[in-house]
């Protein structure tokens, strides 16, 4: 195996906190709104049958109910503040995903470590003219990145850049074994 | 390729012992997936009394005669062959599957002899390229010399990759240079030490509830054993015995197993391979690349870190971040003492724990990474740089840690309790018997010494370009990987984290994630930082401050669209 230990200056990197993110789409906000709203009335239903599967008293459903409409308010709600946080950003060598409002995660991806691309909607997505970017890594899925929120045309132009970098560092790429 | 012996491009079968091993795989299958269930449920005994002895042998007898049958067919239609550096495999009964396997990509190589094969000389060969969680290739029974034949064919070709340690010839340079060497005594330790008792406990746990049944339903049994009254009128005593009796009996089968599975244990290092052979009836032999070497583990059980022993385990390329230390390709070196590891580890990666006289400066970020609360309790060993190096390495692997921020142990305490009181009183609320609350409080008042435990179990430090993270309870495991290994980085904050100013950094390494929970948020963007740099450095062959080549996508704006702040930064040239 080749070693390589040169000597590292640590206050020279590349600072990752310094690189300025752009936000996603501005349709990104309404789509996760109803996103959530749509997958909201199988669990008004799981929770409506609560007393009915469970030793719970028949009076306690209200309350449930009631409990349901504020999750009802408050998922949608957060999910307009997380997308209106969302942003992402390229650097010469890799890619960056911001996400999360409670829980804030920042992804970074080098492309030299990106197997394939994968761009892909649902139909609530293509309503929104909003594409999914699925960078896959090796050894698993833990290293996948996800770029939600953008729209098609800049996916498009995201995917071909991605796609030329990691060409560009890898000519002699191994291909696919079958 | 110019292996004459495996006669390239003409398609080869198994052997016909192949058979045996087939019939074997298919029956411990079902076995292993069907027998549990009914001796656990009791469903076995209830079965029996319900359709009869004989009706339920003739079902066997079916069932091996199916199992015979699907053996033959799939032996029939089993075929394989190289072709230039590439293994091609055709198999499958109803569907046929053709399976091309390069020698480039192949990580790990494994030869198996199961004990009844052996009079036989016929091995099952399988191999894993990266990627895979399962074996990629195996060819279930060839004659060893065929599998030896292959062998060194894959590593021939492999050879040509680039930054391998190439010897002028394969097969000429081939000489093995022996690395390690487990005696009686450390597959002892290993078995006296490691987690198999508990697995062995788990897998007879189903046993219990029948035996009881079958003791209570027939109470004669009992009378023939006045020893087992007597007992009985001390319930304490009772208790006490058995419990030592079935610890005893579960450490006698935990050294069993280790001597079966690591008998005669050798380690060798050839050429860029690292080959291990063991076992006592199952005979193996494993082949990893050390190329494709991704992190290695060391692994200290509760009783090991008694003991002063523990184990390697080196880990590849789609290795699944759970399961067993054996699963998959994983390559498990057993019984070593902390001198030992250590002297294994720096065979892996000759630049880890560098010796004190000759450690570099502290150009990594440790300055900001270590504000005075989060400084090493150890400190560094008081020796002085003179005085003998294998002492010090030799503690390399307990000493120097960082401990992660004293929040981590509150904010574990605080999810595990209102976690366990939360699930207990949903349970309660449901309808469930109300002793659930009771086990939610003991819980939740273990739950600050047990997050005491973990967050003296949790450290960090950094080697030179290597990263240690060390996570557990009681038991220890020390996971060290190179930083340019990484395969994404992730930085994690939640709302208690923000407000301490701390971060959780997730290390995502083709052999699975390596979270370093709780740190300073400086200090984990620095060594994301540094791991990025490393990464990309070592992808680009050291040329990262190049530009890329100019083209159209290179404009920000073309990629951005219009109207959009530019993403890039430019970078600065690297430092070397």
């Amino acid at each position: 195996m080749a070693l390589s230990n040169a000597p590292v200056d640590p206050h020279g990197l590349p600072a990752l906190e310094a690189l300025p993110l752009s936000p996603v789409s501005a349709r990104f906000a309404p789509y996760q709104v109803l996103a959530r709203l749509l997958s909201l009335p199988v669990l008004a239903f799981l929770i409506w049958l609560l007393p009915a599967i469970t030793p719970l008293p028949l009076e306690a459903r209200p309350m449930l109910l009631g409990a349901m409409a504020l999750l009802a308010v408050v998922l949608p709600l957060l999910a307009w503040l997380e997308a209106r946080r969302r942003a992402f950003g390229l650097r010469e060598q890799d890619l960056v995903y911001h996400s999360g409002l409670l829980v804030q995660r920042t992804a970074v991806l080098p492309f030299a470590r990106i197997q394939h691309v994968e761009t892909a909607s649902n139909p609530l997505e293509r309503v929104f003219n909003l594409v999914r970017i699925t960078c896959f890594t090796a050894g698993g899925t833990g290293g996948d990145l996800v770029v939600q929120g953008l729209e098609r045309e800049e996916a498009g132009r995201l995917r071909e850049y991605l796609l030329e970098r990691i060409q560009a560092l890898s000519p002699t790429a191994p291909t696919s074994l079958d | 390729m110019t292996e004459p012996a495996t006669d390239p491009l003409t398609w080869r079968r198994l052997s016909p012992w192949a058979l045996a091993i087939l019939f074997t795989q298919r029956v411990v299958r079902f076995v292993r997936e069907n027998i549990p269930l009914l001796l656990g449920a009791g469903a076995g005994a209830a079965l029996l009394e319900r359709i009869g002895v004989r009706e339920l042998t003739l079902a066997l007898v079916v069932g091996l005669l199916i199992a015979g049958l699907v053996s033959l067919l799939y032996y029939q239609r089993f075929r394989f062959r190289i072709d230039g550096h590439v293994l091609v495999v055709q198999k499958g009964i109803l569907e046929r599957t053709e399976v091309k396997v390069d020698a480039d990509r192949v990580q790990h190589i494994a030869i198996e002899q199961p004990i009844y094969l052996r009079p036989f000389d016929v091995v099952r060969f399988s191999l894993d390229t990266p990627g895979g969680i399962t074996t990629e290739v195996e060819l279930p029974g060839i004659r060893r010399e065929l599998a030896e034949a292959l062998r060194k064919a894959m590593e021939a070709d492999r050879d040509r990759a680039p930054d391998v340690v190439r010897g002028s010839e394969p097969t000429a340079s081939a000489k093995p240079n022996l690395l390690f060497r487990i005696g009686p005594g450390g597959l002892t330790l290993h078995g006296l030490t490691s987690n198999h008792a508990y697995v062995i406990a788990v897998l007879l746990a189903p046993l219990l509830q029948p035996l009881e049944r079958m003791l209570l339903r027939d109470p004669k049994r009992l009378a023939e054993l006045p020893w087992l009254e007597t007992l009985m009128a001390s319930p304490v005593l009772a208790m006490a015995l058995a419990g030592i009796g079935l610890l005893l009996v579960l450490v006698v089968l935990s050294v069993i197993i280790a001597w079966m599975r690591f008998f005669e244990f050798r380690l060798f290092q050839r050429d860029a391979r690292y080959v291990q052979r063991s076992g006592l009836f199952n005979r193996q032999e494993q082949t990893l690349s050390a190329e494709k070497l991704q992190s290695v583990d060391w692994v200290q059980t509760a009783l090991g870190r008694t003991f002063g022993v523990g184990y390697l385990v080196c880990r590849q390329y789609g290795a699944a971040p759970t399961g067993s230390d054996l699963a998959g390709g994983r390559f498990l070196i057993p019984g070593l003492y902390r001198r030992d590891g250590v002297r294994l580890a720096r065979a892996f990666w000759p630049d880890l724990f560098p010796a004190r006289s000759q450690e570099p400066a502290p150009t990594t970020a440790s300055p900001r990474m270590a504000p005075p609360e989060m400084a090493p309790p150890e400190g560094p060993s008081p020796e002085s740089a003179s005085s003998e190096n294998v002492a010090i390495n030799d503690r390399r692997l307990v000493l120097g840690f960082q401990r992660v921020s004293p929040q981590y142990r509150r904010f574990m305490a605080l999810r595990l309790a209102v976690g366990a009181l939360a699930g207990t009183g949903g349970i309660v609320l449901l309808g469930g018997p109300f002793g659930w609350l009771l086990i939610g409080l003991v819980v939740a008042m273990l739950a600050w010494p047990l997050a005491h435990l973990r967050w003296l179990a949790v450290g960090w430090r950094q080697d030179s370009r290597h990263l240690l993270i060390r996570r557990g309870l009681l038991g220890l495991r020390t996971s060290f990987f190179p930083l340019e290994n990484i395969q994404a980085i992730g930085l994690r904050r939640n709302w208690f984290q923000r407000r301490h100013g701390l971060a959780t950094l997730q290390l995502q390494l083709a052999s699975g994630a390596q979270a370093l929970p709780f740190i300073d948020y400086s200090a984990a963007l620095a060594i994301a930082n540094e791991a990025l740099y490393r990464a990309e450095q070592a992808a680009a062959g050291g040329s990262i401050a190049d530009r890329p080549p100019s083209d159209a996508a290179d404009d920000p704006k073309a990629i951005a669209g219009p109207g959009r702040q530019s993403v890039y930064d430019s970078r600065p040239d690297a430092p070397d």
